[in-house]
């Protein structure tokens, strides 16, 4: 192979790069937020004693977790503003963060529904002998410990999400993915780019990924009855 | 004479097809010690959730002279405590928060004086050094007794105790055995399910014996053998 590589191109659009990486970084806390508000409502609903609120909340997890992330971004991008008329106008960024967050809050429901019942039935017992009421049990012993054991798999799927927003691409949201590819269209030096890009989402995700792993190991050593 | 605390008249439970335990006819007075010994699946430990009001029984159970409900966690009712066969302490607090937890719920109390009345339950059960671990990190017998301390600090008139000595040496369940005497002394009372009779023997109180037919009273034998 006699390809002379060049990543002064690269260092020429570090801005470009830096922009990008900027909104993926945003698209990710955006969804990521918004996504938790909707999934603890979700999870709330999901163990309602009311059937049909039960209901709304199953089958709304059941779609938005097994349907593909990309088939989402592509209806509410091109089938969305037609049903909505012709002068309904979403712009991209937001069409992103409301597909990602379906998918991110469908799962985190499903977090906060296994941390729920991960918390041993005897510990519930034994505030049950020592008669504290309802809400003493849930402020004191179900929330905390359904918090804790939520954390690391949320953080989990934060960085799965951070991962999904190159799909953002496919609906011209100028994050990493889509402004890397525009430079290799305007530079053709693909190698270089998307090498880079490999490099860039390693330097975002692998700090992320560690820390989620270490917080793992912390929380398994202290939940290990569950 | 004074109402006893607890009166259970015609207590019977079964499961299903399944016949536990019928006819329990029980009384316990105040500061009384009443031990409940019996073979492992005779339904000690249902005789005394029924007492807490944790399971539905047929026949009268009192608490008090009030009927003892099935409140389960629904509604706060201090007048009696369970402590499990199982620890089961809350693995997001320090042993110490799960004692001082009791505190502050059951007393009203804030956080720091829950935490020093806490502390004396558990230096009272030779519990104090681990006080700042969590329950992962202790021993089955340390968990035992900081679930017991849990227990002792929620000082309600009784206390009911599911097998609270079996994961725990001779010295240890003597030193608890006089912490329950001190504690009858007050003139709270102790209803204490075990399998062993030592332990029902070192508190000198009444032992009765559960059998699918009712309770027999065992307190002449206990007094052979202790004498």
């Amino acid at each position: 192979m006699n390809y002379t590589w060049d990543f002064t191109w690269v260092w020429r659009n570090s801005d470009v790069l830096a922009w990008g990486m900027l909104v993926t970084l945003v698209l990710t806390l955006v969804t990521v937020a918004v996504g938790a508000v909707i999934g603890v409502l979700v999870a709330i609903m999901r163990q309602s004693r009311l059937r049909p609120v039960f209901w709304i909340a199953r089958i709304y997890i059941e779609v938005f977790r097994d349907l593909p992330v990309l088939v989402v971004l592509i209806w509410l991008f091109f089938c969305l503003p037609i049903l909505l008329g012709p002068n309904a106008s979403i712009p991209p960024f937001w069409v992103a963060v409301a597909g990602l967050s379906l998918n991110f809050s469908a799962l985190q429901a499903e977090i906060i529904r296994a941390g729920y019942e991960a918390i041993p039935v005897g510990q519930l017992d034994a505030a049950s002998g020592l008669h504290f009421n309802r809400w003493q049990v849930l402020r004191h012993i179900v929330f905390p410990q359904t918090v804790w054991r939520s954390i690391a798999p949320t953080l989990g799927q934060a960085v799965n999400t951070l991962k999904l927003t190159a799909l953002a691409s496919f609906i011209c949201v100028g994050e990493l993915f889509y402004v890397t590819g525009r430079l290799i269209q305007d530079t053709f030096r693909p190698l270089e780019f998307y090498t880079t890009l490999a490099l860039l989402y390693l330097a975002l995700i692998l700090p992320l990924a560690i820390f989620v792993q270490l917080f793992e190991d912390r929380l398994s050593k202290r939940f290990r009855h569950a | 004479m004074p109402d006893p605390l607890v009166k259970l008249e015609g207590v019977s439970k079964a499961f299903g097809d399944r016949e536990l335990f019928k006819n329990v006819d029980l009384e316990v007075s105040m500061g009384e010690i009443v031990t409940i010994v019996g073979p492992s699946g005779v339904g000690k430990t249902t005789l005394l959730r029924a007492i807490a009001g944790m399971t539905d029984v047929e026949g009268q159970v009192t608490i008090g002279g009030q009927p003892a409900q099935h409140n389960g966690v629904t509604n706060g009712n201090h007048r009696l405590c369970l402590v499990t066969q199982h620890a089961n302490l809350w693995d997001h607090l320090s042993a110490l928060d799960n004692v001082a937890l009791v505190r502050r719920l059951l007393h009203d109390e804030p956080r720091r004086t829950a935490r020093r009345a806490a502390m004396r339950y558990m230096e009272a059960l030779e519990v104090g050094g681990v006080a700042r671990q969590y329950p992962h990190s202790l021993s089955g017998g340390e968990q035992q007794r900081v679930s017991l301390a849990r227990g002792f600090a929620a000082e309600t008139p009784l206390l009911l105790l599911d097998e609270v000595s079996s994961n725990v040496d001779f010295r240890r369940r003597r030193m608890i055995a006089d912490a329950l005497l001190d504690i009858a002394k007050s003139g709270r009372s102790i209803v204490l399910v075990t399998h062993d009779l030592e332990t029902a023997q070192l508190l000198r109180g009444r032992t009765l014996r559960l059998t699918p037919d009712g309770l027999d009273d065992l307190s002449e034998v206990d007094t052979r053998v202790t004498s």
